[in-house]
């Protein structure tokens, strides 16, 4: 037994495969040791363990049953004689438990599940990983480096999913049909209830499972008046467990009222203003009705509403505590209110968008000889000719002698031949090369679409190796060097065994253009380079 | 006629740059009134696809540029007699055209009118602003459908780039395509408007065959052309001579330095940019080359960056 190990919990009377033994439970394991022995025949790592199960309430026999990942399990049967004690030694492996598998188990869980996620929505990150890191060209560490950009973890911190205002109303019985009502709890309900109401949880704690059985305990719950609409304080009803509930929650409503609102904006009673404070409906009057004493309605109204109330600030306080502990220093925040007030105000008055410009501390922008700007390029074509030559002057008599005595012949413009000639110029086959449209040995001509696509998942995965092998100069540290030879090697092995495959197959499939000249010279760069940083390595040393 | 075509709004500008016809006349290899034949047989086509398609031709002289068509001339409207039995509106439109462009003609040649280019950014200027005033006229009634097409003869002028540019731009937003005909060398300029309108860019190679190629290509308006086998696909971008010139030498450069502040292009690396006085540290050379990095090769604590232009 590893003396290092901690030992959180021990378990005596518990029976593995029909033997009678120790159950203990360390800071990364569990183990069970048979009676009378000092070494374990039992261990299993937390982080192996899947989950564990409990034998149900009604069987006689207690067992707790753990589950390993690969999908072995292991059952545990805790023997003591008194039911009870092994029972509740039982729940206390299982909380144990329960606490600790979370801790190993998340956090490979759940990269290798953002992972797989990812390889199974990107497909071409996918053909990549397949391409490199399976057929071992690269680690699958490197990738995931180069790929790190992709992946959604340590996104900030996920939200808590607060408490539904209305979650016990929507609790709605349902009539069991022989004067009985059905109320279905979900473990999402419990677990508001539980964060509404600490009073229920701490009894909950108490009373189940060692004196009520949950349905019992609930049953109870819903019976009582703590539960309904209309409380009233019954004192006599000692059976009713929850009647000191209600007692606590007019303590602590009295608790809250005292504490006042930290915050002077939301605190009405700030306002000393007499009109608005002091006029019906703040709930700040007394109900001083013509009546003496107020009726058993208005007292009922009250007590809704107090219970409103009471609830209202149950649930924002579930969801409130983390940050309360926080700011639960009162001290200082008297200094700062001043400051704090008038920043709230501001921020809530002044808009970024509304704001005059922007500060006067730019440079401003000096342009000597903008007319730059407005001059386009000369033209290379440009013949100089000489514009004020004889022969310049000629033609233009000649132009403006056949304009003055034009006639139009419009019958006469073209000759047939000339026409039809025209027209097989300006044919399809003939405008395709005429007009300069995409070459007839483009890619997409010579290449089936399935080749197309392999041929882009081979650029994908070489252009990343390459990546891989050009980022690691100048190679400095002795991580580097040798990642320099590594990428050469696989880079060597894809050219290998990837493009020479894809090329044969091209071949066999009669495309004798090369299409992999650019890959080819890529790689051939890559060798030079290495060669060179060699034989420099090899020099200097 | 079939009404599922929409009308057409063609405006077609017509180089008449004097020097540049006189030249080629000299030469045997060309001459302006077989080409204004040509095209006013085209214009009688495309005026007998739809009777209500619009037109307007603007003739691009060296010095000023002319409406053809609708004649701006006072006498316009003066009723011609017609004899050989043509539809009114072609020899009107005819009319107006010859008419006006003798006119032109008899003043045009003087020396004053001696350059080398025509005001082609002018006249396509000219024509947006007519198409525009057209289609506001136009809206109340049927849709129509503008283009322009240049009938280009003389070369390209560097001095109009900003203005051609612009206007290019102009007609993108406005929806206009813009075909061109070059008769004479093939114009880069005409070349990014098509490109970028969405036109079509044909160089005839003789002056013999212009008509069949307007009829083939032209008389067919950009969406029709579309559908059409030979004409859908014009040509690639990558064909298109898109570089642009670098400030110092307005020489074209494909690959060259650009200032971060003031976006001025120069050809070779200079410590301090002549435009805005912006001071640089040269390139530092690197002893192990980097030929396959995905990033440019521009270091990033430098504040220019080498890039391709295209």
């Amino acid at each position: 037994m590893a003396a290092t190990e901690q030992v959180q919990l021990m378990a005596n009377k518990v029976r593995y495969k029909k033997r009678d033994g120790t159950l203990y439970l360390m800071g990364e394991r569990v183990a069970w040791c048979p009676e009378g022995r000092d070494h374990f025949d039992l261990t299993v790592v937390y982080s192996d363990i899947k989950c564990q199960k409990v034998s149900p309430e009604g069987k006689p026999k207690i067992q707790l049953q753990i589950i390993l990942l690969k999908g072995d399990s292991y059952v545990f049967h805790f023997s003591h004689d008194d039911p009870a004690i092994a029972r509740s030694t039982r729940e206390r492996v299982k909380n144990l438990l329960a606490q600790m598998l979370p801790k190993f188990r998340r956090k490979i869980d759940k990269e290798l599940e953002e992972k797989n996620r990812l390889l199974q929505t990107d497909q071409d990150l996918f053909q990549t990983y397949k391409d490199l890191v399976v057929s071992g060209i690269i680690t699958a560490e490197e990738f995931w480096n180069s790929h790190s950009s992709k992946l959604p973890s340590e996104v900030g911190s996920m939200q808590k999913v607060g408490v539904s205002a209305a979650f016990l109303a929507d609790l709605r019985p349902q009539t069991d049909g022989c004067n009985g009502l059905r109320y279905n709890l979900t473990a999402d309900t419990i677990q508001s209830i539980f964060s509404t109401y600490p009073a229920v949880k701490r009894k909950y704690m108490d009373k189940v499972p060692d004196k009520l059985s949950e349905k019992e305990f609930w049953e109870m719950f819903f019976q009582s008046h703590y539960f309904h609409r209309d409380r009233l304080n019954q004192g006599n009803s000692s059976k009713d467990i929850f009647s000191d509930c209600i007692k606590k929650d007019d303590q602590d409503l009295l608790a809250l009222l005292q504490i006042g609102v930290k915050d002077s904006f939301n605190d009405l009673t700030y306002l000393e203003d007499e009109d608005s404070t002091k006029a019906e409906g703040y709930g700040t009057q007394a109900d001083v009705s013509s009546k003496g004493k107020p009726s058993s309605t208005q007292l009922i109204n009250k007590n809704i509403i107090k219970r409103f109330n009471h609830q209202s600030a149950m649930v924002l306080s579930s969801s409130n505590k983390p940050t309360d502990q926080s700011s639960g220093d009162n001290g200082t925040v008297v200094d700062g209110e001043p400051t704090t007030k008038k920043a709230k105000l501001k921020e809530s008055v002044q808009y970024d968008d509304l704001e005059t410009g922007n500060s006067q501390n730019e440079v401003s922008l000096n342009l000597h000889r903008s007319e730059r700007y407005s001059h386009g390029p000369t033209i290379v074509n440009q013949v100089h000719q000489e514009l004020n030559g004889q022969r310049v002057h000629e033609g233009m008599h000649i132009v403006s002698n056949q304009c003055r005595t034009y006639i139009p012949r419009l019958s006469h413009v073209i000759d047939p031949s000339q026409a039809s000639t025209a027209l097989t110029d300006l044919s399809p086959d003939n405008t395709r090369n005429h007009l300069g449209e995409s070459q007839p040995n483009a890619i997409q001509h010579l290449l089936s679409p399935a080749q197309q696509e392999g041929l882009k998942q081979l650029y994908l995965s070489a252009t990343e190796l390459a990546r891989h092998f050009w980022s690691c100069f100048p190679a400095t540290t002795p991580f580097l060097q040798e990642k320099v030879t590594r990428m050469c090697k696989s880079i060597e092995n894809f050219h290998q065994t990837r493009v020479r495959a894809y090329q044969d197959d091209l071949r066999r499939n009669m495309v004798h253009a090369n299409v992999t000249e650019h890959l080819e010279d890529m790689f051939s760069a890559i060798f030079t380079k290495f060669n060179s940083w060699q034989s420099k390595k090899g020099g200097r040393k | 006629m079939d009404e599922s075509e929409d009308r057409q709004l063609l405006v077609v500008i017509f180089d008449v740059n004097p020097v540049w016809w006189g030249l080629k006349s000299l030469h045997g290899e060309a001459q302006i009134t077989k080409c204004l034949d040509a095209l006013l047989v085209f214009v009688n086509s495309f005026l007998m696809l739809r009777h209500d398609n619009q037109l307007a031709i603007i003739a691009s002289h060296s010095t000023k540029s002319v409406f053809l068509y609708p004649s701006s001339s006072q006498e316009g409207e003066q009723s011609i007699s017609i004899s050989d039995g043509r539809y009114e509106h072609f020899a009107r439109v005819d009319s107006s055209i010859i008419q006006d462009f003798r006119q032109l003609m008899a003043d045009g040649c003087e020396d004053k009118d001696i350059r080398s280019d025509s005001l082609i950014a002018g006249s396509m200027s000219t024509a947006l602003c007519y198409i525009h005033r057209i289609m506001r006229e136009a809206k109340s009634r049927q849709k129509i459908n503008p283009r322009i097409l240049v009938v280009k003869a003389a070369d390209d002028a560097a001095a109009q780039y900003m203005s051609f540019m612009n206007v290019i731009f102009a007609a993108q937003k406005e929806h206009v395509v813009i075909d061109a005909c070059v008769l004479g060398q093939d114009s880069g300029l005409l070349q990014q408007a098509c490109d970028m309108t969405g036109g079509m860019y044909l160089k005839v190679p003789t002056q013999d065959v212009l008509l069949q190629y307007l009829l083939t290509a032209f008389l067919s308006e950009a969406e029709v052309r579309k559908s059409s086998f030979n004409f859908s696909q014009t040509n690639s971008s990558r064909d298109v001579d898109y570089r642009a010139a670098c400030f110092c030498h307005r020489s074209l450069v494909d690959v060259g330095f650009v200032c971060s502040v003031c976006l001025s292009i120069f050809c070779q690396f200079s410590p301090i940019c002549s435009t805005c006085e912006t001071a640089f540290k040269p390139p530092p050379m690197s002893a192990k080359s980097r030929k396959k990095r995905r990033l440019p090769a521009g270091r990033s604590n430098s504040p220019y960056t080498e890039g391709v232009l295209k």
